[in-house]
């Protein structure tokens, strides 16, 4: 796995699975960097690709004990070349000993990065021996937790919008809160299982259209639709791109519900994406059309 | 009889670090509005608008976090500042080394910033800067308004 240090959301993480692949890899990420405006020769990460399920913990430092606001599994599969983060779904599905690994884990890197006070957000993946794979994951089964990074801040995107505190507290208030010292005593999420799905850039192009966002908006646990890149503007895609195209919300009694929205909203929406940048008439920006609630 | 009221309490104030691309910005001013919570924003390009919000608005250069935090901390001689919080990637430095010079707890410590950038109390002291803990930052002495920023707070 190679990763520049100073882009996030994917932009720039690819995978090679040779010595010649990531020379070319390098390469790549380079010019990758120089056109998100940073210098070519930054130090690039090097790491072991590390096969398995992949998990995103929320939370908040208070005086270095760490209290987990959320566990997002991430369901589809994360082997590369890229790395598009899609969906985010919360409670996690995984077995109570695993999740209670994942939240080790995190504990003790923060600790040891001197992590004391303020939000994380922490990219945890399960490994996972020959034997298992394939099989879902069982209480008590062994499981093997790398941590692969951990930022000092919060979740990014619009994705925050699906957590809610206590009486219905942002995750942003809960952040303001904490940094001027109020009171935190319900920061605990709330509501049923939720979720996120940033919507893919399938190609780089002009964005001509997105069809289909009332039909996808309409379906059941389906609690907003905010398509956030702009008509007649290019987009691009993973690993040179840094912006999603929008993002898909849901709500439902089970996490599986969460995500079978999702997967149903995202196949009826109709992504157009024009070859080259002709000028386009001026059409609006896309608004929500359904807020979250 | 003369009823008096108790002053209003003085609404607390965030430094916001806002990259111009994010997509964070609305759901942190609504979480602000709903705490009655006062937001400056530092952000690298100026909005349409930077005029009208005088001292509500910095420009900074995330990429030069030594330098951004200075000037965050030049505007907190001005007005007050309760708390830093850097919202995406890019702001996480300049919050480190912003809230490490005010005491204002920020995720990333002041060990990750590199050795010759660290917050030096001895610097922050003599520039009369960030007095306490989550005590906000207040006016020291009196700054004329066109003082360049370096010139009240530097390499901390």
């Amino acid at each position: 796995m190679l990763k520049p240090v100073s882009l996030s959301g994917g932009t720039g993480v690819i995978r090679a699975d040779t010595p010649a692949e990531a020379a070319e890899v390098a390469e790549r990420i380079r010019a990758i960097l120089v056109g998100h405006g940073h210098p070519r020769d930054e130090p690039l990460l090097l790491e072991r690709f590390v096969p398995g399920d992949e998990v995103a913990l929320e939370g908040l430092l208070r005086r270095g004990a760490l209290d987990v606001l959320a566990l997002f599994d991430k369901p589809d599969p994360l082997d590369g070349p890229y790395f598009e983060e899609t969906i985010y779904v919360t409670p996690s599905r995984l077995p109570a000993d695993h999740q209670n690994a994942v939240v080790q884990v995190v504990e003790a890197a923060c600790s040891a990065l001197g992590l004391r006070e303020g939000p994380i957000h922490a990219e945890v993946r399960l490994a996972r021996a020959e034997r298992h794979q394939g099989r879902d994951r069982g209480q008590g089964e062994p499981v093997d937790v790398r941590l692969l990074e951990v930022a000092a801040r919060s979740i990014g995107g619009l994705c925050s919008k699906l957590l809610r505190f206590g009486t219905r507290m942002s995750l942003e208030e809960l952040i303001l809160r904490h940094a001027l010292g109020l009171d935190l005593d319900h920061a605990r999420r709330s509501g049923r299982a939720a979720g996120v799905m940033m919507l893919p850039i399938p190609r780089s192009g002009v964005l001509a259209d997105v069809r289909g966002v009332d039909a996808a908006a309409a379906l059941e646990g389906i609690t907003g639709i905010e398509i956030t890149a702009t008509l007649g503007r290019p987009i691009t895609a993973l690993p040179e791109g840094g912006r999603y195209l929008g993002f898909v919300f849901a709500e439902s009694d089970t996490p599986a519900g969460v995500e079978a929205a999702l997967r149903m909203a995202h196949s009826l929406l109709d992504v157009v994406i024009a070859d080259n940048a002709a000028p386009a008439p001026h059409r609006p920006r896309l608004r929500t059309v359904v807020e979250p609630r | 009889m003369v009823r008096t009221s108790a002053p209003a309490p003085t609404p607390r104030t965030v430094a916001l670090l806002l990259p111009t691309e994010t997509y964070r910005a609305a759901p942190f001013l609504e979480a602000a509005a709903s705490l009655g919570v006062e937001i400056v924003v530092a952000t690298e390009h100026s909005p349409p608008l930077a005029a009208e919000m005088e001292d509500r608005l910095v420009t900074v250069d995330f990429e030069r976090p030594e330098a951004a935090a200075a000037r965050i901390a030049a505007l907190g001689e001005r007005v007050r500042i309760d708390a830093v919080v850097g919202v995406d990637d890019q702001g996480v430095l300049t919050a480190a080394h912003a809230g490490s010079c005010s005491g204002s707890p920020t995720t990333l410590p002041a060990r990750w910033l590199p050795p010759a950038t660290r917050p030096n109390s001895a610097v922050c002291s003599r520039h009369g800067v960030f007095p306490s803990l989550r005590s906000g930052w207040h006016r020291r002495r009196p700054t004329s308004r066109g003082s360049p920023p370096n010139s009240v707070f530097r390499a901390c």
